[in-house]
């Protein structure tokens, strides 16, 4: 009998929707174990520095000086040691990792700000703009940073902000470089023409049409730009021009450390440690992502 | 003028005095073209810190300066070769996936830390062990005289810390440039040719890879002056970098602005060189230009 049979009425029918192109490049993404290994573990890191201070490390412990235990090796009381005034490194990593990764994430965002107005700009219009945004760009390539951050730091003031703005205004050329040439091919598809045929402005077909579909290469740029953000700021503020004490940096508890390497190298072992495993993380997680987001690679 | 202008001494006729004096009441365009004609002139101003010639400080340092950097770059580029080369002709072995983790660690790695680290390991935990160990700063021994065997005992931790980084980036690039050449067709033919695999190797494979190595090592030639400027600082070598920072804490224009002005030209120098030496080893270009 028809009465028995029940076929499914069209909303029961179960709807899966096809995987779109994050998904895809997030299941790459797991494929790659290196790269899921080392973001558990940037996770990890970045999980105690952010929520140390609020559970167990206290402002106390990272800023004290106590003459009573100067340089006194690890041990169960502090678990990195402790430096030249007695504050515990343990603590101060905590506390530096803050600034330094605050730092090179500020100093991403200047990068890729600046790094996706050029490089769209550049892209979409292209003609006389592209060669002059071009020209600079190589300009800018050209010129080692460290002597021009020096010098900003010195001629404004050695603090957070100087720094965030130089090492971004110093690392966008890559960004620009990789946005443009995506513009440049994405230009032409029939979005863009279908767009403009409805008569949308440059700009809104800029940055809201073209941009959302070039940003996977501008998540690796940008997570790569981190890596060196945080190795450019530690570098500066190791030189002494960067983040001043007593505002813990990694860079600058090394500055500290290298009169101590005769008494106690642990000082410099433990900051210099943290800057090398966060950066490596970060390299090969962006590593990582540049495969899983490339379109090309069959895995 | 921020320094004079907190003296209390000073009245206020004083610091407009000293203001014309130095130049400084003209507008900042002016004053740098004025300092950009001195330099032509060959007067590169006086330190405010030292008051000695800018022009012969700068001449004192860039010696030593220039010695880290040759050094490393011959270092890096004969390490670099060859790392690379069997990186790419044993490529996904056990060495190969060595080399591309070395590479990795070298890259993330801060070079100021990897200096302490040296130290500690070859300078202090040495010599409390007794080994023989490698001094942990300056150019030269401060008691006793400067040999070159001193110079070179010295220079060894400075050019391994300066090359490490370099060695990192060029060894993975020159590792994916061979592996591109080798797969090109010109190589299919040799070997079909019946040549040995080192001829190939060597003639054809090997030739084609380098030319974008060279212009890359010859662009970043400044950039190898500013890895210097931590090192020197690491291993207190008395150089051109480590003037740079010394000068900069203490706000130092005239001389900032000369090493500058000298790492410019050494920029647009280094672009130049790069465009010849191409030209130089790229048979094909020199043909068509």
């Amino acid at each position: 009998m028809t009465q028995n049979v029940k076929s499914p009425a069209a909303n029961e029918i179960e709807y899966r929707k096809p995987a779109g192109p994050w998904q895809l490049a997030g299941r790459r993404f797991l494929r790659h174990r290196i790269g899921v290994a080392s973001a558990i573990v940037l996770l990890f890191i970045v999980g105690l520095i952010a929520l140390g201070p609020a559970f167990f490390i206290s402002e106390d412990d990272a800023f004290r000086p106590d003459p009573l235990v100067l340089n006194t090796p690890p041990s169960a009381d502090h678990w990195f040691g402790t430096d030249e005034v007695g504050r515990d490194i343990f603590a101060r990593i905590i506390y530096g990792g803050r600034i330094s990764l605050s730092v090179g994430l500020l100093a991403m965002l200047v990068a890729i700000t600046v790094g996706i107005f050029f490089g769209s700009v550049s892209g979409y219009f292209g003609g006389a703009v592209d060669s002059v945004i071009m020209r600079m760009t190589d300009v800018m390539l050209s010129i080692p940073g460290l002597f021009l951050i020096i010098a900003l730091s010195v001629f404004l003031g050695p603090s957070m902000q100087t720094i965030v703005l130089a090492i971004g205004f110093l690392n966008w050329m890559t960004v620009a470089r990789v946005v443009r040439a995506l513009f440049l091919s994405l230009k032409e598809q029939d979005f863009v023409v279908a767009a403009r045929c409805l008569g949308i402005q440059d700009v809104r077909i800029m940055w809201g049409h073209i941009l959302p579909n070039a940003m996977a290469p501008v998540v690796v740029a940008a997570t790569l730009t981190v890596g060196s953000a945080i190795l450019i700021e530690t570098a500066v503020s190791y030189l002494g021009l960067g983040i001043q004490p007593p505002t813990p940096s990694w860079g600058n508890m090394l500055k500290n450390a290298q009169d101590l390497i005769w008494t106690a190298p642990w000082v410099a072992i433990f900051p210099g440690m943290m800057i090398f495993f966060t950066t490596l993380c970060i390299n090969f997680m962006g590593d990582a992502l540049r495969d899983a987001l490339d379109p090309r690679m069959q895995l | 003028m921020a320094v004079y202008i907190s003296n209390p001494n000073l009245t206020a006729e004083d610091i407009m005095r000293l203001e014309k004096a130095f130049g400084l009441d003209k507008p900042v365009y002016v004053q740098y073209l004025y300092w950009l004609a001195k330099v032509v002139r060959g007067d590169w101003g006086q330190s405010f810190l030292t008051h000695q010639d800018v022009l012969t400080m700068i001449g004192e340092r860039l010696g030593r300066t220039a010695i880290l950097m040759v050094t490393s770059f011959v270092v890096t580029l004969i390490i670099s070769l060859a790392l690379g080369i069997y990186s790419a002709t044993h490529q996904y072995s056990i060495g190969d996936y060595i080399v591309t983790a070395v590479s990795f660690f070298g890259y993330s790695m801060p070079s100021f830390w990897f200096g302490l680290m040296l130290i500690i390991v070859f300078a202090v935990k040495f010599k409390e062990a007794g080994l023989p160990y490698l001094p942990a700063a300056g150019m030269y021994p401060i008691r006793g005289e400067p040999s070159l065997l001193q110079l070179l005992r010295h220079m060894v931790l400075p050019v391994t810390v300066l090359s490490l980084i370099s060695v990192a980036k060029y060894t993975r690039y020159l590792r994916s440039s061979m592996l591109e050449v080798i797969n090109e067709d010109y190589v299919r033919t040799a070997r079909s040719k019946g040549l040995s695999e080192r001829l190939i190797l060597w003639r054809h494979a090997f030739k084609n890879a380098i030319i974008p190595l060279i212009t890359l090592l010859v662009l970043d030639i400044p950039f190898l002056f500013s890895c210097a400027l931590i090192t020197e600082q690491v291993f207190a070598w008395p150089g051109m970098g480590r003037m740079y920072w010394e000068h900069a804490v203490w706000v130092d224009y005239p001389v900032l602005m000369g090493i500058i002005l000298l790492v410019s030209a050494l920029v647009v120098f280094c672009n130049l060189l790069a465009d010849v030496s191409y030209a130089f080893i790229d048979p094909r270009i020199r043909i068509e230009a």
